[in-house]
């Protein structure tokens, strides 16, 4: 009986309430460190299975896939830590956090419905506490609404699931449709990702580089356990565009990477389900990829907002080109989204490419690819290349050595997987050379083609994208409205019939009577 | 040990009797000697279920043949729940102490009162003496609903007095109609006997026990008078009306339908489509209706009728799963609504604050009793890992498996509702302050009782795999009478 190193964390996560200040702080980097190198040493055998409430409740049941994605939680999680210690952080802020970690940790080795229901619901739950924390009671409301609709959905689906096979074993027969409602909500996919670009920007950025790295992963893995044989290459395809698109129209960077986060989850979906080898390792590759370089880019995004009070890049307006470490950082991350060879958005892009059976799939994920280019090229001019007329104040702010350290880490994993990707796809037992000629080429235009674009026409073309695209959230709000009043309407109706009458009352019982009587006669 | 069953009915009504007397001549013990009382009967509870283990003990009351006399049956089913009804009286005993001020003894006479009455529902084992308990039961809480003398409590009190005098007259039908077919209303005796009724009486009779108990648990269509007699008792009152009483009114309709007609008959005439159809129209009535509500305890009422829903969309599947989920929701409902009951009513001790719009910043006056209510709501929204998830797991599952898709489907869009209605409260509550609230501190007899309830639901989260044990035998027990009709025929 083994406990997987999710749960470690989640046994030990209360700890932290006990430390002093500086001690919460070590804690929580002590704990991501412990459980990771728990995890190395654990063995492929074992298993830990008990009995709860009359059901076998499967805690560890070995996944490769998971094995790898564990790693990545729980390195990016260590990052994070060394990112926030200069920050003031309370120590339930790192409980609620810790718990983020060791659930999605946890959840990628559960055999069974239940205990996937509770972990999930565990990462919906210290979601809500850190977003009641900075976001307000309002945003944390909805946040709250919207995960209740995913699980709501998940339960009809295991229910539905239960009723066909009478077991829990996680193994989807029927409900597939609740399943994707669930993994699509949880997710944040289009159309149903209103959560994240309305929350993402109104909480502090350094939280938003938990959630992005913790909860949408889970939800979109989850595809790959729940609903393994669901081909879902053009709905992948058309969300890693529309995405794009909207990612183009953006000017903070909290949205414009909340859009990019759906957009690069559209490749994963494309790909996770392939029948082909190279794109299910390529979706899952791609999912760890997007941990660290979505992570890093957030990071970058939070250190912007500290030193000059805002992530509107047209504020900003190359005032980062004062630090040129973060410079280069960014650099790595924008390289490793845009799928530039020699960083690992290029060795995922390029599988997730050859394992797709679609050619309109690829012709979308292309697409997608030049928009990402071209989005991320608007980041590093307008963050860190264009000149600024206007007379800049002094600013007195640094970035604090412990986040170069945590970004560079995450830096150098990017570098280090996008030039050895042999340390993760040796793994899968597979082979493959990615660096030849024409996979390098199909690599690389789009990014030229993405600064010609850039050079060449990128205000006309920024202006099309405004003119074409629908406001998306105000359908969103507009249909919320509307179904509101259509409810309250109904509500009323219902309140009239509970006016206190006591005959109508007596009626509805004398009524009841009869129709019983009747249904008996007929029964008998 | 079986003296200990009769001393468990008389000891309250005895209390009862004297509690004028307590309060006017031994005013610095009275409470000492309720206490004391309280916890020597949930410790003697505590002792027979221990020590019956799966025997079903008969207490022939003067020793009469159980063809005449009046008797006592305590089985597993009947035990766990005077054990868990114990401790809540125990807890409510506490609160009340601490809401009722100036009480002459009155409250406290038609407390024990009330608890004698559902401690003898629970225990009687003929018809005429459940009718009697039942009788007892109502008239108290009519009493009880109207209690304040307010405007609203005594209309509410005569709604109620109403409905359930038309309760009490269906059931009496139904009883009258087995003694004059069988002449004799033991149930053990009835049972054997049931073979004389036509099928259209017994099906009559079941549609009696059903409606007539089904008024007094607030089963939809039947449940309006809930809302405002919940919200117009004193709370400690509401509490137990809502935590325990239509408990164990639903529970003695399990009992005669299990013992009298058998799971069969319903399976037979496909009976749990009534059921199902009835628990999942209280689901949608209670969380809607709770939806629109602007007083907390009228929402917390409405949030019941919707619980009574899940329960009987659980006993109805007659699944092993949803039977159990449904005996282990009873539990949860009731200890996490009553927390919530003991919440309103510390706010309305200590502010007077009903409406929900009056729970503004109450986080920063109180944050004690704010967590404590977040805690009780996430648990009836049913999040993992508080208790009520489990048994709404259990219940859907249990449905799911018995091919009711759309119950169990009605289930998992309630918790969305409550998570709504729950939400807004929330909100409201921890609002951010405008100005320096002045904060308030709560007397232990009413932090006591609230953190009780807390402690109460972990412990059924982290003892669920004992407790599913137990229900599982009770469900195993109810599932085939023939045990307790020969435990009472050879006693």
């Amino acid at each position: 009986m083994t406990l997987s190193a999710g749960i470690l964390i989640l046994i030990l996560s209360p700890g932290v309430i006990l430390c002093k200040k500086r001690w919460s702080k070590i804690y929580p980097i002590l704990l991501s460190l412990l459980g990771l190198i728990y995890h190395h040493f654990l063995s492929v055998e074992s298993s830990f299975v008990v009995k709860f409430f009359g059901f076998k409740l499967n805690l560890f049941s070995y996944r490769l896939s998971g094995d790898i994605l564990t790693y990545a939680f729980l390195i990016f999680g260590l990052c994070v830590y060394i990112f926030l210690w200069s920050k003031e952080k309370d120590r339930f802020y790192y409980m609620f956090t810790l718990w983020q970690v060791g659930a999605a940790a946890a959840i990628l080795f559960v055999g069974d419905f239940l205990s996937f229901f509770i972990f999930w619901e565990v990462i919906s739950l210290s979601s809500v506490c850190i977003l009641f924390r900075e976001a307000g009671l309002s945003l944390t409301g909805r946040y709250f609404i919207y995960q209740m609709f995913g699980t709501v959905s998940l339960l009809i689906g295991i229910g539905l699931n239960y009723a066909h096979t009478g077991g829990m074993d996680l193994q989807v027969n029927t409900g597939q449709l609740f399943f994707w409602l669930a993994i699509m909500v949880k997710g944040g996919v289009i159309p149903f990702h209103y959560w994240l670009t309305s929350i993402y920007p109104e909480i502090r950025l350094e939280t938003t580089v938990f959630l992005s790295a913790y909860t949408t992963k889970v939800g979109i893995y989850s595809l790959a356990i729940l609903l393994p044989l669901m081909d879902l290459q053009i709905f992948g395809g058309l969300i890693a565009v529309i995405g794009v698109i909207y990612a183009l129209k953006q000017h903070r960077m909290s949205r414009l990477l909340a859009f990019h986060l759906i957009s690069q989850m559209g490749y994963v979906i494309a790909s996770i389900n392939s029948q082909i080898m190279y794109g299910q390792i390529g979706a899952i590759y791609h999912l760890i990829n997007n941990i660290f370089y979505k992570g890093l880019l957030f990071m970058v995004a939070a250190l912007l907002m500290d030193l000059f009070q805002t992530d509107d890049l047209m504020i900003i307006r190359g005032r980062g080109r004062r630090y040129l470490p973060l410079f280069i950082i960014t650099l790595i991350a924008a390289g490793s989204i845009v799928g530039l060879p020699g960083l690992n958005g290029f060795i995922s892009k390029s599988l997730i490419k050859k394992g797709l059976t679609n050619s309109l799939t690829a012709n979308l994920l292309t697409i997608a690819g030049i928009g990402t280019a071209l989005s991320f090229i608007k980041v590093l001019y307008y963050g860190f290349l264009c000149v600024n007329d206007q007379k800049q104040s002094s600013n007195s702010l640094r970035v604090k050595w412990h986040q170069y350290v945590s970004m560079s880490i995450i830096g150098l994993v990017c570098c280090l997987i996008g030039l050895f990707p042999f340390l993760v796809i040796s793994r899968f037992d597979l082979t493959v050379n990615l660096f030849n000629w024409t996979d390098l080429w199909k690599g690389i235009w789009p990014i030229i083609l993405a600064v010609i674009l850039f050079i060449t026409c990128f205000p006309q073309l920024n202006k099309l994208i405004l003119q074409i695209t629908p406001d998306l959230e105000g359908v969103f709000v507009n249909a919320r409205r509307i179904i509101l009043v259509q409810i309250n309407l109904g509500l009323k109706h219902l309140q009239r019939l509970h006016s206190g009458n006591v005959q109508h009352y007596l009626v509805w019982i004398v009524l009841t009577i009869l129709i019983l009587w009747t249904y008996i006669a007929i029964m008998v | 040990m079986n003296h200990i069953l009769i001393w468990l009915i008389v000891s309250p009504i005895f209390l009862a009797a004297v509690t004028h007397f307590i309060k006017k001549y031994l005013v610095n013990f009275g409470f000492l000697i309720f206490l004391s009382v309280s916890i020597v009967n949930t410790c003697l509870s505590l002792l027979v279920f221990l020590e019956s283990g799966s025997d079903i003990l008969v207490y022939r009351v003067g020793n009469w043949s159980i063809y005449k006399g009046i008797i006592l049956v305590a089985d597993k089913m009947s035990l766990f729940f005077l054990l868990f009804m114990q401790i809540i009286f125990f807890f409510s005993l506490l609160f009340s102490k601490g809401y009722v001020k100036n009480d002459h003894g009155t409250f406290f006479s038609l407390f024990y009162l009330l608890q004698a009455g559902l401690t003898g529902m629970l225990l009687t084992g003929d018809l005429f003496n459940l009718y009697v308990f039942l009788e007892i039961v109502s008239i108290v809480a009519y009493a009880l609903v109207a209690y304040d003398k307010t405007d609203h409590g005594l209309e509410a009190g005569f709604k109620y007095l109403v409905l359930g005098s038309v309760a009490s007259l269906i059931i009496l039908w139904g009883i009258g109609i087995i003694y004059a077919t069988t002449g004799n209303l033991n149930l053990a005796i009835v049972a054997g006997l049931m073979q004389n009724l036509t099928p259209l009486i017994k099906g009559g009779v079941f549609i009696f026990f059903f409606i007539g108990f089904g008024i007094k648990f607030a089963l939809f269509p039947f449940h309006p008078w809930l809302a405002d007699a919940h919200a117009s008792a004193p709370s400690p009152i509401s509490a137990l009306l809502s935590g325990v009483m239509i408990k164990i009114q639903l529970y003695s309709l399990i009992r005669i339908v299990t013992v009298l007609y058998g799971i069969d008959y319903i399976h037979d005439l496909k009976l749990n489509i009534v059921f199902m159809s009835l628990g999942v129209g209280s689901v949608l009535i209670g969380h809607l209706m709770a939806l629109k509500q602007t007083n907390l305890k009228r929402m917390l009422a409405y949030s019941s009728i919707a619980h009574i829903g899940y329960i009987v969309i659980g006993l109805g599947s007659i699944s092993p799963q949803g039977v159990v989920g449904a005996f282990y929701h009873m539990l949860n409902h009731g200890v996490l609504k009553i927390g919530l009951f003991y919440f309103a009513g510390t706010l309305i001790y200590h502010l007077n604050l009903k409406q929900i719009k009056d729970l503004k910043s109450l986080f920063w006056r109180n944050p004690f009793l704010s967590i404590m209510f977040c805690i009780f709501a996430l648990g009836m929204i049913g999040i993992p890992p508080l208790n009520g998830f489990f048994s709404k797991w259990l219940i859907i599952m249990g449905v799911a498996d018995a091919g009711y898709v759309i119950p169990a489907v009605i289930i998992a869009i309630g918790s969305f509702l409550s998570l709504i209605y729950y939400l807004r409260v929330v909100v409201i509550m921890f609002e951010p302050a405008r100005k320096l609230e002045e904060r308030f501190r709560i007397d232990p007899f009413f932090a006591i009782p609230i953190g009780a309830m807390v402690v109460c639901s972990i412990l059924l989260v982290v003892f669920g795999s004992q407790i599913h044990l137990i229900l599982h035998e009770i469900m195993l027990f109810i599932r085939d009478n023939s045990t307790y009709i020969q435990a009472v025929l050879y006693s």
